[in-house]
């Protein structure tokens, strides 16, 4: 299978959308199913919750223009038209949290906010070339938090540079709802930056399902950071 | 010739490649980044922010499409600024992205001068050895104009990022070619 979809998602009758919906959970499901075997002993993020909100905002998505992911990234890679089987290798290999693929402009950081900054550079890059492409920027509520999304959408927002932030807004920073964070304080962003809601369906990361990995030994293509 | 003539120099060799680009603060304006940049044209340098993440980060993504950018950090102290970009993601663009991904820039970071003006503890840090350490891309500490033009000109054909560190004090010293 090349990719989950054939037809584009303005093309979609609504039962081939429901159809690519449940195709999505099923992809989840089935890594889920693993997981909770020990399968798979890294950190997995998964998706659930908001299939029907991103096969909206992805019928925007043009070829050729950049994706930029989070920790939570099986379903933007699955929509931006990743092969399944690779997404299951990149996964069981540990990658979960990294998933990169230069055919189709995709590219992810597990730190928070930590993408915001890069989309921004590649939109200048597009915007000095005079590309027609555009930068779509995947981010989690939590990531309104942090400084380094303030730099990044006031530059954008000042140079008018071709990169739309969606906050993908489930009410949660790991597990802390907002009031808990800021108060009741709300930001009212710049145009570049858009919003929408949803209910994750699962904790900010793994199952409520209590795994023992301790006999589980893992990938062999491994990779680690330094330690001084 | 002087230290800040070599530079100079280099900057105008890198300056033909018509992927290189210069970003920072002062490249535009002030000192033109110490008149290093005094003779590179308008169109080539980008003024940034004092966003110091930012800055690297637009650096990141100019290079993914295919950009090769020169940053200049005013002073060696700010760079911690933009540990995020530089650690979590420039160092580790290549190796997280198994090869998919490569992000050729340079970065010159000079440690600031200590005359005529001594400016204290936050402009005059010298981190050069535990940058060595903390990077798996080449950092390298330029001492003379020899030591100048062999890191640029290594730095100019490499695909993954550099980081030279310059010196401030040395810029008016000369050295035998």
């Amino acid at each position: 299978m090349e990719k989950l979809f054939s037809k584009k998602f303005e093309e979609m009758s609504k039962e081939e959308i429901s159809d690519l919906k449940q195709k999505l959970i099923e992809f989840e499901s089935s890594i889920i199913k693993l997981w909770e075997n020990a399968e798979i002993p890294y950190p997995c993020h998964f998706s659930g919750g908001n299939e029907e909100q991103l096969i909206e905002i992805f019928k925007e998505i043009k070829p050729g223009d950049w994706i930029f992911s989070t920790h939570r990234g099986h379903y933007h890679y699955l929509l931006a038209g990743g092969n399944p089987e690779k997404l299951k290798e990149i996964i069981l290999r540990g990658d979960s949290m990294h998933i990169f693929d230069k055919n189709l402009n995709f590219f992810t950081s597990a730190i928070v906010a930590g993408i915001c900054a890069i989309a921004t550079g590649v939109a200048l890059a597009l915007k000095k070339k005079g590309s027609n492409n555009k930068v779509w920027c995947f981010i989690g509520d939590g990531v309104e938090d942090e400084g380094h999304f303030y730099e990044a959408v006031r530059y954008v927002d000042g140079w008018n540079l071709p990169c739309i932030f969606i906050i993908e807004d489930n009410n949660r920073s790991v597990e802390t709802p907002k009031s808990e964070r800021y108060g009741t304080s709300e930001i009212s962003w710049p145009r570049c930056v858009r919003r929408y809601h949803y209910k994750a369906i699962y904790p900010h990361v793994g199952t409520t399902k209590w795994i023992d990995f301790s006999k589980s030994t893992g990938s062999n293509e491994k990779i680690g950071g330094p330690s001084f | 010739m002087k230290y800040q003539e070599a530079i100079k120099i280099e900057m105008e060799k890198l300056a033909q490649d018509e992927k290189v680009i210069f970003l920072g603060y002062n490249v535009l304006h002030g000192s033109k980044a110490y008149g290093t940049l005094k003779d590179i044209p308008n169109e080539k340098c980008i003024e940034t922010p004092v966003a110091e993440n930012l800055m690297v980060g637009l650096c990141i993504g100019l290079s993914l499409e295919g950009f090769k950018p020169v940053l200049f950090f005013e002073r060696h102290d700010f760079i911690t600024v933009a540990m995020d970009a530089l650690i979590n993601h420039l160092d580790k663009i290549e190796s997280m992205s198994r090869g998919e991904f490569k992000s050729p820039l340079i970065i010159r970071a000079p440690v600031g001068a200590t005359k005529p003006l001594y400016p204290g503890p936050q402009h005059m840090q010298d981190f050069s050895g535990i940058l060595k350490k903390i990077f798996h891309f080449p950092v390298y500490e330029v001492k003379t104009v020899k030591e100048i033009k062999e890191a640029y000109e290594k730095a100019s054909k490499f695909e993954s990022p550099v980081m030279i560190i310059e010196r401030k004090d040395l810029y008016p010293e000369e050295f035998p070619d």
